[in-house]
């Protein structure tokens, strides 16, 4: 280990997605010395934010690599332990949100009292705080990230202080239809929020329409990540410092059980050691509960914060479900399906409470309709080899011209619940390591069958719109399968020290501070994409910190 | 597989048979296919650069299958058969009840794709004529080293 003294910092942040981001920011501006660790790089935007397949979406570009930091995955089908992304965001300044697509939604106030508005399903339960209390900071996301959406476009959405800071994204001219299908239907479609500019934002220019959005980093910053728009400034009050290729190991604490700081390899491998007053951990809900595993001592020797033995326990992913329908440009002119725009930008929040019987508990989700990404490897891929097909020769190079040539493709895909269990969990791996010689996560995945049952139903209810359009073919993908980047509930919030790690504001029960600021507080995985809600819930925190200091 | 100083490189009849079977995947029947856009070239990179040994040697096992299907069915290897006889050996190497065997074909196909549609400094894709079979506009990915 470094000989140096180890700096010492009133807040250590370990992680910088959309948890770490929202502190970093607020505390700093507080007037706390912050540091940031970050295990991967940092990118230039404009120089390694490229529009190319291979180099982003086949060599792993956001990590890790699975030969070197998988995740391990057992199913009661499958119980010889399979290397998985599963669980993984992305490893670099920004987190996930630096190639997420940015559809920032809030949650529906029925998200926070899951049990005591569905009824009682496996560990289902209510939030130890409501959609009231998040408000706020709902708003104070959508204003320092820089959302663009219509406030008040339908009738489901929770109680809203401010507007929108920025208009809607242009929509393709197709969405005028839809939009009429779904009214026909008796449906509230809506501009699909996205933290993307529709105009100049924060000295961010608008969004360039470029087609290469989820999966792919923005090399202009129009997209709102946490390195863009929270660490950015953060940086700039002179009082956070962002260490990259930092890879935390151990959180330590001191014999009266609080937290110190952590130990970290650095970009060289060496072991270096940072102090701190306070300590969060911001790694995503698979890499938190497994740095709280990883740092067991003495006096927690099942890991830190994990008395009860909760930590890893409650591990949602979110559910997902997907179709896409093929229109022949020459069968439908009325929808203007010559003009190359990309963006559709759609959604509907009409299936949030599903009807009675169709599934366990009546919880829906939350349907965004766009059009099919054009990105060239991949759409040939899905046509040669998806849905089971294997299509070769002057037969796929045949699909592949009408495809490009003569067709459009609309998609929409399901934001639902994955709702919590027994069966779902993650320990330390007894036989991987990583590159660092630490035990991986393993990931026990048994999810209960609600959101295959409820996915069906809600791609039904897609198929719907799709067929009013007069779709010429129509695929049913995913119904119900597990989403790899959306990850949740390893340390459950909740007002009692027995039934959860964290307290209401992700203060560890156990170790008075220690905060878990990311998707892992989260006590259900939300009907809808849950980043905007991990923004506003790490500002909330931010907020409560400062005011308990 | 000939291994010269650590560097892998595939054995001349290898090399024939992955050249044939990505010709068949993307034959140059109405424009360019995997010839003209010089696929081979990406997977030969892709299969000596980038995949790990388990993965190389599953596909090298593929295209030996390829070989000793066409032996067994046609009486020639597969670089040698007519068109519809090398599409009659894929069908059967994927009828062939056994997870690798699917997963594969797969990896032939999406290859051969990849090397069709790839940006062009990957090795594939030359002149940008993938895309420009798609009437894609090409892009500064075109241009960029």
């Amino acid at each position: 280990m470094s000989r140096k003294r180890a700096p010492q910092v009133d807040v250590l942040i370990i992680g910088s997605g959309a948890g770490g981001g929202p502190l970093a920011l607020t505390l700093a501006r507080h007037g706390a010395s912050v540091m940031v660790l970050e295990r991967g790089p940092r990118h230039t935007p404009a120089i390694d934010y490229v529009h190319d397949e291979v180099a982003v979406a086949m060599r792993e570009f956001f990590g890790p690599r699975l030969r070197d930091d998988p995740h391990m995955v057992v199913r009661p089908d499958q119980p010889t332990p399979q290397r998985s992304r599963l669980g993984w965001t992305a490893t670099c300044l920004g987190g996930g949100t630096a190639h997420m697509g940015g559809y920032l939604y809030r949650f529906h106030p029925d998200d926070f009292r899951m049990q005591s508005r569905f009824g009682t399903y496996h560990s289902v339960c209510d939030w130890p705080y409501d959609y009231a209390a998040l408000e706020p900071y709902y708003s104070r996301a959508e204003w320092t990230v820089g959302v663009s959406g219509r406030g008040g476009s339908y009738p489901t959405e929770g109680d809203r202080s401010r507007p929108y800071p920025m208009p809607p994204l242009p929509s393709h001219p197709v969405a005028s239809q839809l939009d009429a299908a779904c009214i026909a239907r008796g449906l509230h479609p809506f501009p699909t929020p996205r933290a993307v500019n529709s105009a100049w934002y924060d000295d961010r220019p608008p969004c360039s329409h470029c087609q290469w959005c989820a999966g792919y980093g923005c090399p202009t910053d129009a997209r709102g990540s946490t390195a863009a728009t929270l660490l950015r400034r953060a940086e700039k009050t002179g009082r956070c410092e962002v260490r990259c290729r930092a890879m935390a190991y151990k959180i330590t604490v001191d014999t009266r059980g609080h937290a110190t700081g952590c130990l970290y390899f650095d970009a060289e491998g060496q072991r270096q050691r940072v102090r701190a007053s306070l300590v969060c951990v911001c790694c995503s809900a698979v890499e938190s509960a497994r740095l709280l595993l990883l740092s067991d001592s003495r006096l927690f020797p099942d890991g830190l914060a994990n008395g009860n033995g909760l930590v890893g326990r409650h591990l949602q992913f979110h559910a997902t479900s997907s179709a896409r329908a093929h229109f022949r440009r020459d069968r439908h002119p009325h929808l203007s399906l010559d003009d190359p725009f990309p963006n559709l930008d759609r959604s509907i929040m009409d299936y949030y409470v599903l009807p009675d019987g169709v599934a366990p508990i009546a919880k829906g989700g939350l349907i965004r309709f766009g059009l099919a990404s054009r990105t060239p490897i991949l759409t040939a891929a899905e046509l040669a080899l998806g849905q089971g097909r294997f299509l070769w020769g002057m037969a796929l190079k045949k699909q592949l011209r009408e495809i490009y040539h003569d067709t459009r493709t609309l998609n929409f895909e399901v934001f639902h619940d994955f709702l919590p269990s027994d069966g779902t969990y993650m320990t330390l791996d007894p036989d991987v390591r990583d590159r660092w010689g630490l035990p991986v996560a393993r990931i026990h995945l048994d999810p209960p069958n609600h959101h295959a049952i409820a996915g069906r139903y809600l791609v039904d209810r897609g198929v719907d719109v799709f067929e009013d359009l007069g779709a010429d073919s129509i695929e049913r993908r995913q119904q119900g399968d597990t989403a790899s980047f959306l990850v949740h509930g390893t340390c459950r919030a909740g007002a009692s020290p027995e039934s959860s790690v964290l307290n209401a504001f992700c203060r560890a029960h156990e170790v008075p501070n220690l905060y878990v600021v990311d998707g892992s507080f989260m006590p259900t995985s939300g009907g809808a994409a849950p980043t905007l809600t991990i923004l506003a819930n790490s500002f909330r925190t931010a907020d409560h910190i400062l005011a308990s200091s | 597989m000939i291994r010269t100083a650590d560097v892998f490189r595939l054995a001349p009849e290898s090399q024939q048979t992955l050249h044939a079977a990505l010709i068949c995947i993307l034959p140059s029947d109405d424009g360019p296919g995997a010839e003209e856009t010089l696929a081979f070239d990406y997977v030969e990179r892709v299969l000596t650069e980038v995949v790990d040994g388990e993965r190389r040697r599953h596909f090298l096992e593929g295209l030996h299958l390829l070989d000793d299907v066409a032996r067994e069915r046609h009486g020639l290897p597969f670089r040698l058969c007519a068109r519809e006889k090398q599409d009659d050996v894929l069908t059967h190497v994927l009828g062939i009840p056994h997870r690798l065997t699917q997963q594969f074909v797969a990896s032939l196909i999406h290859v051969a794709l990849q090397g069709f549609l790839c940006a062009p400094r990957h090795g594939g894709n030359h002149g940008g004529q993938g895309w420009a079979y798609l009437s894609l506009p090409e892009t500064a990915e075109a241009a960029r080293p």
